[in-house]
């Protein structure tokens, strides 16, 4: 790797070769010895005389930082003080859950003419959420008449930001415990809203508009129509960082549980924010950016999409359930997105519930992983898909409802039978 | 651009590296088999162990365009020549100058870009435009060698080297006036 002209094989071989045959042919008189070495000698004079002075300088970037999985993006290689280079090939290393367009990551450019300033751009796209490692490779250059080369240079590592493609996700259940002051889930209470709760008698500080005419005609006796208050819900989403379980292929392909979990962890995320609600985050197992707070917007969406794209898998399975701090409102939705799999999620999942929150179990196993054909795999699999059943039943005796995930629809019923739960009358014994 | 040592990493290459590469790492060995296939025509004689070493030869740097390796194989076919080649200024020497810069030709622009590269029309093009350049310096240097040769100069081994050299000279100066980048 240097940064300097140097000649390359193809002048050191024409001028050694060339100057051995002309030396040979003078000593032995073989005058047929000269013609031979005419090609090489036109060769090698024509590339020393275009001897290149002045190395070139690179620089690249990102078109993009910010990517939604399977988007692409371009790195730009810029060659500067590039008047005398005849082509130049830039080559991006290919890594993992990246794909690169050419697929080898080799891209050529050969000038016109002599040009100060070239460009090379290799179009790379990310196939999996995540901080994706894109743009490092070499760059380098020959001369005219391919006698000098310049490079291979290596080129700088970026991170482009793959932010999780939210899985279809949609629910026409309102929130089971409302909570804020404006939003769009219908609250217990009466107040200004479009959901409408019952007739009544007119009140001083009831609208005019209100006034239901038909009724108060035949009762002869000024009647309103009264309206739900609105508002908005809040949620917690916890996702399950710690295990990872069968093998993501990307964007397109199969996708593993946390392939599972943070996809829908941002499908969720979107729907309830775009609703105006608001939505706080917290992954079990990752050591830094573990916790958003709970906040409304689209710019806090971007937020939390940005801290599920910097999850790592099995960052930390040592965590301490006991010493987890969350800071949760009452009324607040918990949703756990887990392929219940290790004792920290279950745990943690038992010990919000018996807080009194709303908690719900997403669970991101699929129903069709697959483990391997290795019969030993396949039944150590068989034994731990048993204790995880066991755990599923445990949880669920403890009144916490656990659902697969299905995409749209999927939170529905739970969160109505929640709401159902918390507007019954609670028993009181005297 | 970089001669990688060990021999997975030559196998890498070769698997990897394009249509255009492999075509112009068989022009290697195809121009080597057609030089070898010269050598003993008409008055040259056959050496089946030199013709064996030089073909191995050419299937290394058919491997390894990159490499010294090279320059071995340009001056095993120019020994060969001037051992088992005829010793006359006709039209196989010509033939002999084209497919030795033939070679070195197809060496060159394999070695150009890393394995997967695929050279662009313009520059295969331009290249195009510099062999005929060389064929046509070579022709040149070939009517002046058969006119000096007519002249039937007296057996004097240094004028004929200093004329040659004079000739080469002139040659190398027309080279340098013509030959400019992107002509």
């Amino acid at each position: 790797m240097t940064g300097g002209w140097q000649p390359t094989m193809a002048l050191l071989r024409a001028a050694l070769v060339s100057a051995l045959l002309a030396v040979v042919a003078v000593l032995v008189g073989r005058i047929d010895l000269l013609v031979l070495a005419t090609p090489l000698v036109v060769h090698a004079v024509a590339a020393v005389v275009r001897r290149p002075s002045t190395p070139p300088a690179t620089g690249s970037s990102l078109g993009l930082t910010a990517l939604r999985e399977g988007e692409g993006t371009q790195v730009r290689v810029r060659l500067t003080d590039a008047a005398e280079v005849e082509h130049a090939v830039v080559q991006l290393n290919r890594h993992r859950w990246t794909a690169l367009r050419p697929a080898n990551g080799v891209v050529g450019c050969t000038p016109a003419r002599r040009q100060p300033t070239l460009e090379l751009c290799v179009a790379v796209a990310s196939l999996r959420w995540g901080r994706r490692p894109v743009g490092d490779g070499l760059v380098g250059g020959v001369s005219s008449w391919a006698g000098y080369q310049w490079g291979p240079v290596r080129l700088p590592t970026r991170t482009v930001t793959t932010l999780p493609l939210p899985g279809r996700f949609d629910s026409r259940a309102p929130a089971p415990h409302p909570i804020g002051l404006v939003g769009t889930n219908p609250a217990r209470r009466p107040g200004e809203g479009s959901e409408f709760a019952s007739i009544r008698p007119w009140h001083p500080g009831d609208r005019l508009r209100r006034v239901q005419w038909r009724v108060s005609l035949r009762t002869r006796e000024l009647h309103v129509t009264s309206t739900v208050a609105e508002e908005d819900a809040s949620v917690l989403l916890l996702v399950d960082s710690g295990t990872e379980v069968g093998v993501s292929e990307g964007v397109h392909g199969a996708a593993s549980t946390l392939d599972t979990a943070v996809r829908a962890a941002g499908a969720v995320a979107e729907h309830y924010l775009t609703r105006g609600d608001r939505v706080g985050l917290r992954v079990l197992g990752a050591t830094r950016r573990n916790a958003v707070s709970t906040s409304s917007g689209r710019r806090h969406l971007r937020v939390v999409l940005d801290t599920l794209a910097s999850v790592v898998p099995g960052e930390s399975r040592h965590v301490d359930p006991g010493r987890l701090r969350f800071r949760i409102s009452a009324g607040t939705v918990v949703i756990v997105l887990s392929p219940l799999l290790s004792d920290t999620a279950v745990a943690t999942t038992t010990t919000l519930a018996a807080r009194g929150l709303d908690v719900v179990v997403v669970d991101t196993l699929p129903e069709d992983l697959r483990v391997g054909d290795d019969p030993r795999l396949l039944l150590a699999w068989r034994m731990r898909t048993l204790e995880r059943d066991e755990v599923v039943t445990r949880v669920r005796r403890a009144g916490i409802p656990v659902v697969p995930w299905r995409g749209p629809g999927t939170l529905d019923q739970i969160l109505v039978r929640l709401a159902r739960r918390r507007a019954a009358p609670v028993g009181v014994r005297r | 651009m970089s001669v990688s040592r060990d021999l997975a990493g030559v196998l890498d290459r070769i698997a990897l590296s394009s249509t255009q590469q492999q075509v112009l790492r068989a022009g290697v060995l195809v121009g080597t088999l057609l030089l070898l296939g010269l050598v003993p025509v008409g008055e040259g004689t056959f050496h089946p162990v030199l013709s064996m070493g030089v073909l191995v030869i050419a299937v290394l740097v058919a491997a390894l365009p990159e490499s010294h390796v090279g320059v071995a194989l340009l001056l095993a076919l120019a020994g060969l020549w001037v051992v088992a080649g005829p010793d006359r200024l006709d039209g196989r020497l010509l033939v002999a100058a084209a497919l030795l810069g033939a070679i070195h030709l197809c060496a060159t622009l394999a070695a150009v870009g890393p394995s997967g590269h695929t050279l662009g029309r313009e520059l295969l093009r331009l290249w195009g435009r510099r062999a005929a350049l060389c064929l046509a310096a070579t022709v040149a240097v070939w009517l002046a060698a058969r006119a000096v040769s007519l002249l039937d100069l007296p057996a004097s081994g240094t004028a004929v080297g200093a004329a040659l050299v004079l000739l080469l000279a002139w040659v190398t100066f027309l080279t340098v006036r013509f030959a400019r980048p992107g002509r």
